[in-house]
């Protein structure tokens, strides 16, 4: 058996201290050991994206980082990025667009289009298409995403 | 007469009920921007323990002997279970309505029928230790022959893959094992045809690859009851079912769900279910089971395959005389839905049209293939494409545009249906008429003129004569059969029908806009 | 599906990293970016007993350009190659083909050195190796190696790399005056593992090739540097000159048979890749009629 590993990150601004076994990834750190459920796993290798989160201000797969490899680091979850109410247009997008179906892809695709949104505010279609292509929804057909997504930005603008 | 006070809560209350029209607002809508909405695995329970299965790795075994004692001495295991440990190890889902035979085992006690199938069930501290015990389980096969292939599956001397079914077909009413459809006479309708069109279509088995995979956590709760927390699309279908095979009344249970990941059909079975259960119910702790991406994939139940043979005769005016299909549902191992999807089928044919005389025939099959289940209008789906696919062909066989060709064969207000029942508030025609439309389709006029609800009933609602299974007439020798490169026959006298013709549409003239004609129609042959 | 239980190190630096190969050899493996060990050990593929993570090496991070040199450290990440300056500057052909890899997420986290070291038939930085010429350089216990990347790649995932030796950095040539580079695969979607691709890397005088580098992939066990390029260095080139060097490609490929294509497919797609590189580099749209961008 292998011995648990101590770590110290911040997540979603607060700091966390925690005994993890190396094995253990991120996602199921997040979901077990945090009680933040809101990050979903699908497939377990990297390949739907349902699992997305930020470390260090970027989306990575939490299903493909090990717990231990964000000690010292800044992680946020869907539940931080919602509860700072930086994803409220995206939100509010979502929901008057009809996004999502089960839901179970939202956390996911929501982290997707912040990243691009933060790093470009006034996205073509096709960047938007390219830009959530990491994220696999079975239920919407992707249209209404890509709809709330430019939508966002637009209200985005606007406020700016 | 008592009043109902109304002011209170007016301006949440809007008695005139008119929803259609304006946009409206999912209830879970802001859980699920939020992450906050609790799918089946976001219940953290404390001291809860994981199941995981040992699944076969053969597609058709008897199982010699199964060893699981390294397996629970192993770090972190509470239980192994077994087939035996399972109160009503034998189910159908369906016996819920009391249709078909118990078939299927929760757990595998002396045969395999499928590659995957479970056969023994850990419950550990965690995950890991489940895997790592059941890499120490030892199972002795002794393979069988096995069959993939509908048809193979109903030849004499197939491998039995089901002992409750040793035909390898379901059975209807303990007596029939396929569904029959019969008006009129086909084959005599086919001897008469101008054309007659034979094609086969195979569809695959679809997995329906949900994001969130099948899983379930079931817990002891209070007065003996257990809750669970499952990713179910039917709450109260998957309830019935564990209380089925647990053997306890159904109010033991309280089911928390409605939360799916994705479901498609695909989470109906209940397969996760009755085994977290047993867990709970073995160790009295909570058990979570929840399927792992390649298990959903691979052993999770896809749509079922389906074989169809569709056989039509067809006259150059574009009436289609009599329709004949052969359809062979692929069950997998076990039931499950798929005797029901044939039900579906059967009553789904000939599709929405007229057509004079009909005969179905539909297989429910077992093969030792993952066990087939639900999936978005099951039964139908695949049945549909076939016969539009083959509508499609007709229309090109004998000239006529493919819309105008659907309108022709429409059924309309007070036509009989081949299950004798009046055809009522039809719209085929109408809805043909609105996609041509906006598809920019040109129709003739007299097709746009068309309605479900002229030139109906009369003798189109005449329950045709339908023969006992008779032998079929022999058919003229220069009849065109399946004809895309055969040359035109000479023309021969045909035999006086019996039947009198349903009154046809105006013969429609040469398509203006193109249609390719090759066979031929159009003149030459004498009616 | 879980990894298995494994004991877990973090290196403090290149000596002590390479310590911890060299005390568990085969039993070790090494964690850089993770997008592509992590998959397969969540699905079980492989199971080392013990991981070196060298996620805090930041000696092995960085872009630097001297002397015509271009030095990318190991554990410089997909995306900083992305939004790189120097190498937009200096190896364009990486920038685009980086776009191509996996999606956002993968990029934040994968590595150059990860990516190379794990040598996968199927993508791009391998070949873009080849077509830029780089050197490999790998260090050990007994010191720095430098491996010509021709050399580097010897079958499907397998390297020249020992199994106690950590890759440290690449070096490439700086693009030079009348550079160009092509870049193009074939997949199902986007950020899909190719069907089949190519990295090209040419200098062009007045219309012809002074030389012209090939890097083929997902067309075998390794990427392939085309020695059917000799054939359009220093030549005018035309449709029949074309023809012939298209002919000896297929001499030289072996492609092999999966789920995505035949060896016949990847054949006739490394052939279309090959004059579709080769107009474009020339800027001879003659030479690939019939084509859509």
């Amino acid at each position: 058996m292998t011995t648990a590993v101590p770590i110290s990150l911040e997540v979603n601004r607060e700091r966390i201290e925690a005994h993890v076994l190396p094995r253990v990834n991120l996602a199921d750190f997040l979901r077990e050991h945090l009680k933040l459920t809101g990050t979903h796993v699908g497939c377990e290798h990297g390949v739907c994206g349902a699992c997305t989160v930020r470390v260090n201000g970027e989306i990575v797969r939490s299903c493909l980082m090990l717990a231990v490899q964000t000690h010292g680091a800044s992680v946020e979850t869907i539940e931080g990025l919602s509860d700072s109410g930086e994803i409220a247009d995206l939100q509010a997008a979502f929901r008057d667009r009809n996004a999502l179906q089960c839901g179970y892809c939202t956390p996911g695709m929501l982290m997707a289009a912040k990243a691009l949104l933060d790093r470009n505010p006034s996205p073509t279609r096709a960047e938007v298409v390219e830009a959530i292509s990491g994220n696999i929804c079975r239920c919407t057909g992707y249209e209404p995403i890509i709809n709330a997504v430019l939508a966002a930005a637009t209200s985005g603008r606007a406020r700016a | 007469m008592l009043e109902l006070r109304k002011d209170i809560f007016a301006d949440e209350r809007d008695d005139n009920l008119k929803e259609i029209g304006k946009g409206t607002q999912r209830q879970d809508m802001l859980g699920h921007v939020t992450g906050t909405s609790t799918y089946f695995d976001d219940h953290k329970l404390q001291g809860m323990l994981h199941l995981k299965v040992v699944r076969s790795t053969h597609s058709h075994a008897r199982l010699r002997r199964i060893d699981t004692s390294e397996a629970e001495r192993s770090p972190g295991v509470r239980r192994v279970i077994r087939g035996a440990d399972v109160p009503r190890n034998l189910n159908t889902l369906l016996s819920l309505i009391n249709f078909g035979k118990d078939d299927e085992p929760s757990l595998a006690v002396d045969k395999v029928r499928y590659k995957g199938e479970p056969i023994v069930a850990v419950v550990a501290d965690s995950p890991r230790e489940a895997y790592e015990a059941l890499a120490t389980i030892r199972v002795d096969y002794e393979p069988l022959p096995a069959v993939f292939d509908v048809e193979e599956a109903l030849k004499p001397g197939a491998p039995v893959v089901n002992e409750t079914y040793p035909k390898n077909t379901f059975t209807y009413h303990d007596v029939y094992d396929h569904q029959k459809l019969r008006f009129g006479d086909a084959e005599r309708g086919l001897a008469e045809a101008d054309h007659v069109l034979e094609q086969r279509y195979q569809m695959s088995p679809i997995e329906h690859a949900p994001t969130e995979t099948n899983g379930s956590i079931a817990a002891p709760d209070t007065n003996g009851r257990y809750v669970v927390y499952t990713s179910t699309q039917a709450l109260f279908f998957s309830l019935d079912t564990c209380a089925k095979i647990l053997d306890v009344p159904s109010n033991t249970f309280h089911f928390i769900g409605g939360t799916v990941g994705g479901g498609f059909g695909g989470k109906v079975d209940t397969i996760t279910e009755p085994l977290a259960i047993l867990g709970a119910m073995l160790t009295g702790r909570p058990v979570r089971y929840q399927l792992g991406r390649e298990e959903e994939m691979q052993y999770g139940p896809p749509r079922g395959a389906e074989r169809i043979y569709i056989r039509d005769g067809v006259m150059r005016d574009g009436r289609i005389v009599a329709r004949k299909i052969r359809a062979y549902f692929d069950s997998g191992a076990y039931t499950r839905l798929s005797s029901y999807a044939v039900v579906k089928c059967a009553a789904h044919l000939p599709g929405p049209y007229t057509i004079p005389n009909v005969h179905g025939d539909i297989y429910c099959v077992f093969t030792n293939r993952t066990p087939a289940t639900a999936m978005r209008g099951f039964g139908v789906t695949a049945v549909d494409f076939a016969l539009e696919c083959q509508m499609d062909k007709l229309a090109h066989l004998v000239g006529i545009d493919p819309m105008e060709f659907r309108i022709i064969n429409a059924y309309r207000d007070g036509d009989m249906k081949a299950h004798r029942r009046e055809a009522k508030n039809t719209a085929l025609i109408e809805c043909v008429q609105v996609a041509a439309e906006k598809a920019k389709w040109p129709l003739r006029e007299e097709f746009k003129r068309m309605s479900s609800r002229k030139d109906g009933g009369g003798s189109r609602a005449v329950v045709p004569p339908t023969p006992r299974e008779a032998a079929a007439p022999r058919t003229a020798a220069s009849q065109q059969r399946t004809s895309y490169d055969r040359p035109s026959p000479a023309p021969v006298q045909e035999t006086p029908r019996t039947v009198p013709p349903p009154p046809p549409p105006s013969p429609p003239q040469a398509p203006a806009h193109g249609a390719t004609r090759f066979s031929s129609v159009f003149g030459t042959r004498r009616r | 599906m879980k990894a298995t239980a494994f004991a877990y190190a973090r290196a403090t630096s290149v000596a002590n990293a390479l310590d911890l190969l060299a005390a568990h050899g085969g039993e070790a493996k090494v964690l850089s970016g993770g997008q592509s060990l992590m998959p397969a050990m969540n699905l079980r593929l492989i199971s080392p007993e013990l991981i070196v993570d060298i996620g805090e090496l930041s000696e092995l991070r960085g872009i630097a350009v001297k002397d015509d040199v271009l030095t990318i450290g190991a554990l410089t990440r997909h995306v900083d190659l992305l939004r790189s300056p120097e190498i937009a500057a200096h190896a364009p052909l990486l920038a685009e083909a980086i776009a191509h890899v996996a999606h956002p997420a993968i990029r934040n986290r994968g590595t150059i050195g990860g990516s190379l070291a794990h040598a996968d038939p199927a993508s791009e930085l391998p070949a873009c190796m080849l077509a830029l010429g780089a050197t490999i350089v790998v260090r050990g216990s007994s010191g720095e190696r430098r491996i010509a990347a021709e050399e580097f790649f010897t079958g499907i995932y397998e390297t020249a790399l020992s199994s106690q030796e950590l890759l440290v950095a690449v070096e490439l040539p700086a693009a030079q005056k009348h550079s160009a580079h092509f870049f193009h695969e074939f997949a199902r979607r986007h950020g899909d593992y190719a069907i089949v691709g190519l990295a090209a890397q040419a200098k062009v005088s007045n219309g012809i090739f002074a030389d012209l580098r090939l890097g083929f992939f997902a067309v075998g066990d390794k990427p392939l540097l085309a020695k059917a390029a000799v054939r359009l260095i220093d030549v005018a080139v035309n449709p029949a000159v074309l023809a012939e060097a298209a002919q000896a490609l297929d001499d030289e490929l072996d492609p092999q048979e999966d789920q995505q294509a035949s060896p016949a497919m990847r054949r006739h797609l490394a052939k279309v890749l090959l004059a579709r590189g080769v107009a474009a580099l020339l800027q001879r749209p003659d030479l690939n009629p019939g084509a859509t961008a």
